[in-house]
């Protein structure tokens, strides 16, 4: 097996509704209109995903599609109908409450949509509450919220309620809360759905910066198809209970597997998302311009390419492996297969 | 005849069939009874009534003669019942206001007097400031000054005492049992049919039983009180529990909260604000509780209302019901406040400054109390300050009467007699007689009535008479 995955789930199901149980005995596998004769709410069905050390994995889908239920079961907040998962190579649906207590302590944290701050705590208290419940000395339990504060920009903030904060504060309060135990394993539930599309767009780019320092391994949970694009190293698509595709968001755009991928990816800014080396060809020119690295979006190289008057040669790990012509970002950025 | 059948349906036939021996029962059940010599045809018989009220009567005999579990008999319950609940009482009481003393009678000493009336109001100011603002202290304030000034002093800090022992074992009582259904749901299915019982049982039907069980003294009302005010509590933290967002039950269980941490660390202080409708519900019918009580020993307010009651003593009646209001709206500004209060940060300060409050009463009742020892005014509210408005209201009820005499009587014989006769008007076109033969018809003399009515009014003036000889 492949090491480096921290969470491996493997034909997870939830079903809801009377008799739920019943619909998986024997190995059987529903469709959706079995399901729906029989009155159960398939809300996760046979899903498949490996989650690898220090990725993004964010899982998309609309409301209803099951991602929340899905989160819930990685986490085991929700038990599972049917299925195995299996977390740091210890299987999570056979865990006992007191182990489960355990890894949650040491190598879960969550963060919630509406922040789900304890509205009696201050901002230290908050971020120090999971340390209390693990019966951490104050002193110590105290120095270490006071750095996580810093980390999120909530200095000056320590001695104050959760509700005389703004939405962005709060749920950066959420944030330090879920890092304060350093967990291995971060899940983040719609964290940013709930606020301004401006807050928004700002606590990604924290985000982004939080993730350059601490490289966790994370599953992101998002309505929001070009926050997904934005953050993910891969993306899980979810519709109806079931995972549509699982792919880096390059793949995405360029092959959606079904049509319901493609009604999202059509309006997705396409520069942003296509790198280099799916634009390049093989190094055939005499004299280069320059050169660009292997994994820059064509947005981001677009005027230098663009401008110059021979190609670039296209480089990864020092090595050069093909060579980007104006044409061909052109094409991108027009929108031309 | 298909079309028929279809219309018979099962239902049809039953409603019709109840219909039709429903009317038939009313419309010959006389001549059955005759026919068949069947008497329970009309009346319910006596012999099947269930002696349900000896029966309970027997149990509650049995309870406190004989019961007895494995190590202690029915009675060391209850016995050790009150002295859980008196020694608190005692404590409060000896604290507010009879003082504290070691010896019996006449060899009583006093090591420590009670609480000065200014410490008791400044207490109560300063809890009123920290629920809200200065607005609060002072009607707080002036509540409780009303009953230093207005003679009720005494009785109202016998009633507070009931209160502050009662109003914690409801709302704790109360918020452990309403965890316990939350978490455990047959207990909740089972607990629901008793807080029904418990809200409409009237309060008179348990009071007697609880007089046997305790004894006629301040623990039975007490007991009775916290029955009557727990069941709000309980149904409060329920709901409470049930409305904390599923999102921060979720927060504390992925950072792995054990259920005692979820209890006392998440559900209940998330809830608190909820919570604390419910304590101010248990203070309110504990206050009302306190009142009704009396008849069974609570003392206090309550007790000089009935009094004055059996009395016809109205202005002394008055005085110490507006007492209890007085108290009433005390208690329930503060405690709503301290549901409605809202936390905010406070910069850093010096633990002097952070304590101020409980450093002012801390030195309002040391300084109340050596002042006290000098000047006894500080430490009672003396007698001669006492405005009483007993005489006013007295007064007022029989200028009324006075004054209004005649027209009071004459509205009453006529609106009686009015009523009556129209009573005659409609009994005897319903039954088909004239109007003369309605009184017989009632098996009643209509004058006689008229007499007894008229003798109820001489009695009310009798009354009258009482209350001036009362002044």
């Amino acid at each position: 097996m492949d090491t480096s995955v921290i969470l491996d789930c493997r034909h997870v199901w939830k079903l809801y509704g009377p008799g739920a149980d019943g619909m998986l005995a024997d190995g059987r596998i529903p469709d959706a209109d079995t399901l729906a004769a029989a009155n159960i709410i398939g809300a996760v069905r046979d899903v498949n995903v490996q989650i690898h050390q220090g990725e993004i994995f964010v899982i998309m889908g609309l409301s209803g599609s099951g991602k929340s239920t899905l989160v819930r079961c990685l986490s085991r907040l929700v038990d599972p109908t049917a299925g195995e998962i299996e977390f740091d190579g210890r299987d999570l649906l056979g865990a006992s409450e007191a182990e489960l207590i355990e890894i949650r302590r040491k190598k879960m944290g969550m963060v919630f949509q509406q922040f789900a701050l304890m509205p009696h705590l201050t901002v230290l208290e908050n971020v120090a509450f999971p340390l209390e419940i693990q019966k951490v000395p104050r002193p110590e339990r105290e120095t270490r919220a006071r750095e996580v504060i810093e980390l999120v920009g909530l200095q000056g903030r320590e001695s104050y309620y959760p509700r005389e904060l703004s939405g962005g504060q709060q749920q950066r309060v959420g944030i330090a809360r879920s890092l304060v135990v350093e967990p291995d394993l971060w899940f983040l539930d719609e964290p940013f759905s709930a606020l301004d599309p401006l807050i928004r767009r700002e606590m990604q780019d924290e985000f982004i910066r939080l993730q350059n320092m601490l490289r966790k391994t994370i599953v992101f949970i998002t309505h929001d198809f070009d926050e997904a694009i934005r953050l993910a190293d891969r993306i899980a698509v979810m519709k109806d209970g079931m995972i549509e595709q699982v792919a880096t968001p390059e793949e995405l755009v360029r092959n959606p597997a079904t049509d319901y991928v493609a009604d999202f990816t059509r309006h997705v800014a396409r520069a942003k998302v296509i790198r280099a080396q799916s634009q390049m060809e093989p190094a055939t020119a005499g004299r280069f311009a320059g050169e660009v690295a292997h994994d820059s979006t064509i947005e981001s190289i677009a005027d230098k390419v663009e401008s110059a008057d021979a190609p670039m040669k296209v480089v990864k790990e020092g090595q050069v492996i093909g060579q980007i012509t104006a044409r061909a970002v052109i094409d991108v950025l027009v929108g031309r297969k | 005849m298909n079309a028929v059948r279809s219309h018979i349906t099962r239902g049809r036939v039953f409603w019709i069939g109840l219909f039709v021996i429903t009317w038939g029962l009313s419309q010959y059940s006389f001549q059955i009874y005759k026919a068949l010599d069947a008497r329970w045809f009309i009346r319910f018989p006596a012999a099947w009534q269930l002696d349900v009220d000896t029966t309970i009567s027997a149990f509650l005999d049995w309870l406190v003669t004989e019961a007895n579990f494995w190590f202690f008999t029915f009675r060391d319950l209850t016995r050790a019942v009150s002295w859980m609940i008196e020694l608190p009482y005692q404590f409060l009481r000896n604290a507010l206001i009879e003082g504290f003393q070691t010896g019996i009678g006449n060899q009583a000493v006093e090591i420590a007097p009670s609480l000065s009336w200014i410490a008791v109001i400044a207490t109560a100011m300063a809890i009123g400031h920290y629920a809200r603002d200065w607005a609060l202290a002072l009607l707080v304030g002036g509540c409780f000054l009303y009953l230093a000034v207005f003679g009720q002093w005494d009785s109202a800090m016998v009633t507070l005492a009931s209160v502050l022992v009662a109003v914690p074992i409801g709302a704790i009582g109360g918020l452990l049992l309403g965890i316990l259904a939350y978490r455990i749901d047959w207990f909740d299915a089972a607990l629901r049919p008793i807080l029904d019982l418990m809200q409409t049982v009237p309060v008179f039907a348990y009071l007697v039983p609880i007089l046997i069980l305790f004894g006629f003294g301040p623990v039975a009302a007490l007991v009775a009180t916290v029955i009557y005010a727990m069941p709000p509590m309980i149904r409060v933290t329920i709901i409470a529990l049930r409305s904390v967002p599923t999102e921060l039950l979720e927060a504390g269980r992925m950072m792995g909260a054990t259920t005692r941490q979820m209890t006392w660390k998440v559900l209940v202080p998330a809830a608190t604000p909820m919570l604390m409708v419910g304590v101010n519900q248990v203070i309110m019918l504990t206050l009302n509780m306190v009142i009704i009580a009396s008849m069974i020993g609570a003392g206090g307010l309550g007790f000089d209302v009935l009094a004055s009651l059996r009395r016809l003593d109205i202005g002394g009646g008055f005085e110490a019901g507006i007492a209890i209001v007085a108290m009433a709206i005390a208690l329930d500004r503060a405690s709503q406040a301290f549901a409605e209060r809202g936390v905010a940060h406070v910069d850093a300060e010096t633990p002097l400054r952070r304590h101020r409050w409980s450093v002012m009463v801390v030195l309002v009742i040391l300084g109340t109390f050596v002042l006290g020892l000098l000047w006894q005014p500080i430490q009672t509210y003396p007698d001669a300050w006492i405005i009483s408005t007993g005489p006013v209201w007295s007064d007022m009820m029989q200028w009324i009467n006075v004054t209004y005499q005649g027209s009071l009587g004459t509205v009453r014989t006529e609106f009686i007699g009015r009523a009556l006769m129209f009573l005659d008007t409609y009994t005897a076109n319903a039954h088909g007689i004239s109007e003369d033969e309605v009184p017989a018809f009632y098996l009643m003399d209509r004058n006689n009535l008229i007499e007894r009515h008229e003798e109820t009014i001489e009695g009310s003036r009798g009354a009258d008479g009482v209350l001036g000889a009362a002044d």
